[in-house]
């Protein structure tokens, strides 16, 4: 008995365990016109599993926490820990990203597209083409492997994207405005679709938006920045039910969480 | 007058399209996006492999594009030279035939020249739609 109960408290622990923990970053970039300070004494700690939606005015240094993140731009000062250790360089291991939506490479198809982080490692072959196509499968691609991104409507384009982000099974993925350029009702279903994912793959996700009602729908927790310097200046929590669904848009919880998600960003610009 | 030689060929076909060729290299650097090369590191690629699996496609089309034109020019910069200010090469003998109106050598060698001329024209935008299909 006494063995039992301390597995369980382990899975607690591991359940809560933080995928991401940020802690007293700030940032400045030495531009033409001298030193601009982006972000600002950035905490933040992301639960394991959870899906942390940030966001913030424009220009207010999102990207640039996410290029940090990922490994892919050097804070000036501060940590960032990912699985308990510092992430200094990109590592396809414990972190995949998703870009907007022309990062893929048109010269190749989708499948080629998607066996791109494994093929940079040298998998072989057999194991490539497995689990590309498993991952094809997984964001409902079935048959679209052999099309070129020229080939294929924004929406489908961003699945590929999120297959090839997530072909390494790393346990996190950013995603920077993946949905930014697709129009709304497209964007609904590939949200709806990403909590499909999501919940299908356990992922930690952190997903940068500037549409609010994307934010509430997809999150658990909604981070707020202010304007540059970038700095958190709020948390909130959506209490939303999972599975999420359209219809829950139209709820008064929703909108209230909306407006006072609004009512910061105001404040903040 | 004086011939031309093979180096001086060389030379003169080098330095008319050495302009086109650094103008077009430095629009196929240019037409390589910063997002592919950020998509590559994030993945973990080497810088050789960024070179090889994003710099190389990226560039492909232009590279192709740029080789076709500047043969081109080569060419008929090769023959107008070989035709006024050489004593050997199929240019000059093309000339030499003209002024002594010796028709059937005339004609074999002008459609000779000309197969060869679209027969690498061909090729190279045959490779040309095959490296770009991509590019809309
Ligand atoms: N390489 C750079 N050199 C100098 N300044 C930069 C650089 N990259 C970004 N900045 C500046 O840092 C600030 C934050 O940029 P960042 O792209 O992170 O903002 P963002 O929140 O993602 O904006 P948006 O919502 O428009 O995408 C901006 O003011 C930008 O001008
Ligand atoms: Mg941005």
């Amino acid at each position: 008995m006494q063995h039992l109960a301390n597995v369980s408290e382990l899975r607690g622990a591991k359940a809560h365990a933080a995928a991401i923990e940020v802690a007293g970053l700030s940032h400045v970039y030495a531009g033409r016109e001298g030193q601009v300070p982006a972000l600002e004494d950035i905490a933040l700690t992301v639960g394991a599993g959870r899906f942390v939606v940030i966001v913030g005015p424009s220009g207010c240094g999102k990207t640039s926490l996410l290029m940090m993140m990922a490994g892919l731009r050097n804070q000036t000062s501060g940590t960032i820990l990912c699985a308990g250790r510092p992430i200094d360089a990109p590592d396809p291991d414990r972190v995949g990203v998703v870009f907007q939506e022309a990062s893929l490479f048109p010269w190749l198809t989708a499948l080629d597209n998607i066996e791109f982080p494994l093929s940079i490692r040298h998998a072989p072959r057999e194991e490539r083409r497995r689990r590309a196509n498993a991952m094809l499968e997984l964001v409902g691609l079935q048959g679209f492997g052999g099309r070129y991104p020229h080939e294929l409507s924004g929406g489908m384009k961003q699945r590929v994207s999120i297959a090839r982000g997530l072909v390494q099974d790393p346990p996190v993925l950013l995603m920077d405005e993946p949905f930014a350029a697709l129009d709304e009702q497209t964007r609904m279903t590939m949200g709806h679709e990403l909590l499909r994912i999501w919940s299908q793959t356990a992922k930690t996700v952190v997903f940068v938006t500037h549409s609010l009602t994307e934010a509430v729908y997809l999150a658990d927790e909604v981070l707020v920045m202010s304007a540059r310097p970038g700095r958190i200046i709020d948390r909130v929590d959506i209490t939303l039910p999972r599975p999420r669904t359209y219809e829950m848009m139209a709820t008064d919880v929703f909108g209230r969480l909306r407006e006072r998600i609004w009512q910061q960003i105001r404040k903040a610009t | 007058m004086f011939g031309i030689g093979f180096g001086q060929k060389v030379a003169y076909a080098a330095f008319s399209t050495i302009f086109i060729v650094i103008m077009s290299a430095a629009a196929a650097v240019e037409s390589v996006k910063a997002d592919h090369v950020l998509v590559a590191r994030s993945y973990g690629a080497t810088r050789a492999q960024v070179l090889t699996r994003v710099y190389v496609p990226s560039m492909m089309p232009f590279l192709l594009e740029t080789l076709r034109i500047s043969m081109i020019f080569n060419f008929t910069g090769v023959m107008i030279a070989e035709m006024y200010a050489s004593r050997t090469g199929i240019g000059h003998l093309i000339a030499s035939w003209g002024e002594n109106f010796q028709m059937p050598q005339l004609f074999a060698g002008v459609i000779l020249l000309a197969a060869v001329a679209i027969a690498f024209n061909e090729t190279v935008r045959w490779l040309e739609a095959r490296c770009s299909t991509w590019r809309t």
